[in-house]
């Protein structure tokens, strides 16, 4: 019922009722107005005509009466003619407006039983959409609708389109829960079981006193780790779930990156690793940006708490998968619209397969694992995570001896 | 349907006999609306062949390449040139711009000659946020190329296309100037809710990509 009501409003747009109304004004205007003509020039033609039978009557007394009766004849009938040209132009007005209304009936009577066609089909279309089908394709015949029909197509496309991808998203965030909560699950079963391990084997009591303690503390580490996985995962859950807000605000990347530093710098020092910081400045030749100072000093648009993290994560990786005495070069340098932030160390390198999987939910390389045994596989997700929240990105690249990683964050205002 | 592209079984041949050369050799991808995907392969590796091929610039052997719900081999001539402008925006290695024109005519042109209006607020935004506000009356051999690449960019977005595709676009950048653009180029396509598909032979910015897929001479290796 609501369709075919929607149906009569669009004819409503496209054929004027106050149309009827005009067009036959217009006809009885011009009909009154043509008799009135008519009328007038009859009667002077009628006046002279008159005289001019006076005028005769006078030179020819005798044909007066002839003369009079034919005068008074050729009147009558003038003034009939006006009369019935009169009554063909009212009734001839009646009949064209009559045909001219049965002609919009007719069209509007058309239009509309095409409008509900047309709903008809969006109704089965958008049906079939929330019914989780295909998207719908072209109507038929949709070149010839009225423009404003196709912009109604086009709001009910964007709309279908809105619906498809909200519905995709669901499905992918599903998953995505879905893979976490398998994940994680995954990551804590073997900590877990060395846990009960050590445990079992000191319930069981059958140790000397140097094995006992041995093993106290053994699970104590593996306590200790446990905790820092669950910490961790913990991050990542909530970042995962939208539960932590990364706000960016306008801050110094001396800030941020000094707060990184920091955070890995206990660590660096165990292993002798030295951390060297290049400031490459501003790129434009040209000098369009006249900001003095180099990109050290640069302000930048982002959570500064979570971008140190993230610039952090990375650094950790540079020191875990270094050896001793090996130096990680941080270089900055100033873009137009970007600040870039290398970080290269001299490890164990990335090899070429493993490009693009370094940034997936718990992926560790093979020679990472060999190498450091403690690593869950999240410290370069969350950072590309908290990144690119922010504009920003991070790739990494090959180097001879080690790798390195481009950071790049938006500047500030 | 969320798949803005897709293509199946696409075969393009170049030469004859001893010469033949599978440039694309029944390759069958989809991309989805929204995402940012690399076309990764070394140079004659048939993946510029393939972009020509998505775009409508080529014509496949065999095969079908549907964007945006149509089919765009099924088109006539006329057609297809139409729905290539008002459907695909391209970002070329070589930035493609019209030497007589400014910045801001040549970022509108694609607009003027669908006959579309030009929304001159948006295109200014779009500007604004590319950084090319001051270069609006330049022209296009006093910018540098990095400049000349945003321009493409802006007029890529400029036109709102259904998908855009890019050509090794920053193969002719320096490292620096290509960290800039790359990261424009992705922050802006995201923030348009726009759908990139990008060739390159760099792994390096194939990173910053949310799928990849692999080719190898004219076929599809892998898809992460």
């Amino acid at each position: 019922m609501d369709r075919k009501r929607d149906g009569k409003t669009l004819v409503g747009g496209i054929v004027q009722k106050k149309m009827y109304f005009y067009v036959m004004a217009g006809l009885i205007l011009w009909g009154l107005f043509v008799c009135l003509g008519a009328a007038f020039l009859t009667e002077r033609e009628g006046a002279l005509r008159w005289q001019q039978t006076e005028e005769l009557s006078v030179i020819y007394p005798q044909l007066k009466e002839p003369l009079h009766a034919n005068s008074a004849y050729y009147e009558a009938g003038s003034r009939k003619g006006i009369r019935m040209a009169a009554l063909c132009l009212y009734f001839g007005g009646i009949a064209a407006a009559g045909v001219g209304y049965g002609v919009l009936l007719h069209e509007r009577k058309r239009k509309e039983e095409e409008t509900r066609q047309f709903l008809n089909e969006l109704a089965e279309q958008s049906d079939q959409l929330l019914r989780g089908g295909d998207l719908p394709g072209r109507i038929d015949g949709e070149e010839a609708f009225a423009d404003e029909w196709k912009a109604y197509l086009g709001k009910f496309r964007q709309t279908c389109h809105y619906f498809a991808d909200l519905r995709q998203r669901l499905g992918r965030e599903e998953n995505d829960t879905k893979s976490l909560i398998t994940d994680i699950s995954h990551q804590l079963k073997t900590p877990l079981a060395s846990l009960r391990l050590s445990h079992e084997l000191l319930v069981a009591g059958d140790l000397t006193q140097a094995e006992y303690q041995e093993f106290l503390e053994k699970e104590g580490q593996e306590i200790t780790a446990f905790e820092n996985l669950m910490q961790e995962l913990v991050n990542l859950s909530r970042l995962e779930n939208n539960m932590i807000q990364i706000k960016p605000e306008n801050t110094k990347l001396k800030q941020v990156l000094t707060e990184a530093v920091n955070k890995v710098f206990f660590k660096a020092n165990e292993k002798q690793i030295a951390i060297l910081l290049t400031d490459e400045g501003h790129t434009d030749r040209q000098g369009a940006d006249r900001e003095q100072g180099g990109a050290f000093d640069a302000a930048i648009f982002c959570d500064p708490a979570w971008t140190a993290e993230a610039f952090a994560n990375v650094l950790e990786n540079a020191v875990k998968y270094s050896g001793e005495n090996t130096t990680i070069t941080i270089t900055v340098g100033r873009l137009i619209n970007y600040v870039y932030v290398d970080i290269e160390d001299e490890g164990i390198g990335i090899q070429p397969q493993e490009l693009n999987a370094i940034y997936k939910r718990f992926y560790r390389g093979e020679r990472a694992q060999k190498m450091a045994k403690d690593g869950v596989g999240v410290g370069l997700y969350l950072a590309r995570k908290v990144l690119e929240e922010q504009g920003g990105n991070i790739v990494a690249r090959r180097r001879r001896r080690g790798s390195c990683f481009r950071i790049t964050l938006p500047c500030g205002h | 349907m969320s798949d803005i592209l897709q293509v199946k079984d696409l075969v393009k041949y170049y030469g004859a006999g001893e010469n033949l050369v599978k440039a694309v050799d029944h390759t069958s991808l989809a991309v989805e609306r929204g995402r940012f995907t690399a076309i990764v392969g070394r140079s004659g590796s048939g993946k510029s062949t393939l972009l020509h091929l998505i775009g409508g610039l080529d014509r496949p052997d065999s095969g079908k390449v549907i964007i945006d719900n149509q089919d765009i081999y099924a088109l006539g001539k006329d057609d297809l040139a139409k729905f290539r402008r008002r459907k695909i925006g391209f970002i070329f290695q070589d930035f493609n711009l019209i030497p007589s024109l400014t910045v801001w005519e040549n970022i509108v042109l694609p607009m003027g000659l669908d006959g579309r209006k030009v929304k001159e607020n948006e295109v200014a935004e779009i500007m604004a946020k590319i950084g090319l506000t001051q270069k609006k009356d330049a022209l296009p051999s006093t910018l540098s190329g990095g400049q000349k690449q945003r321009v493409a960019i802006a007029r890529a977005l400029a036109a709102s296309p259904a998908i855009i595709l890019a050509d090794e676009p920053t193969g002719n950048l320096d490292s620096r100037t290509e960290t800039e653009v790359m990261s424009l180029l992705k922050n802006c396509v995201e923030e348009y809710g726009q759908t990139l598909v990008m060739i390159t032979h760099d792994e390096t910015i194939a990173q910053m990509a949310d799928a990849v897929i692999f080719v190898e001479d004219g076929k599809v290796v892998s898809q992460s």
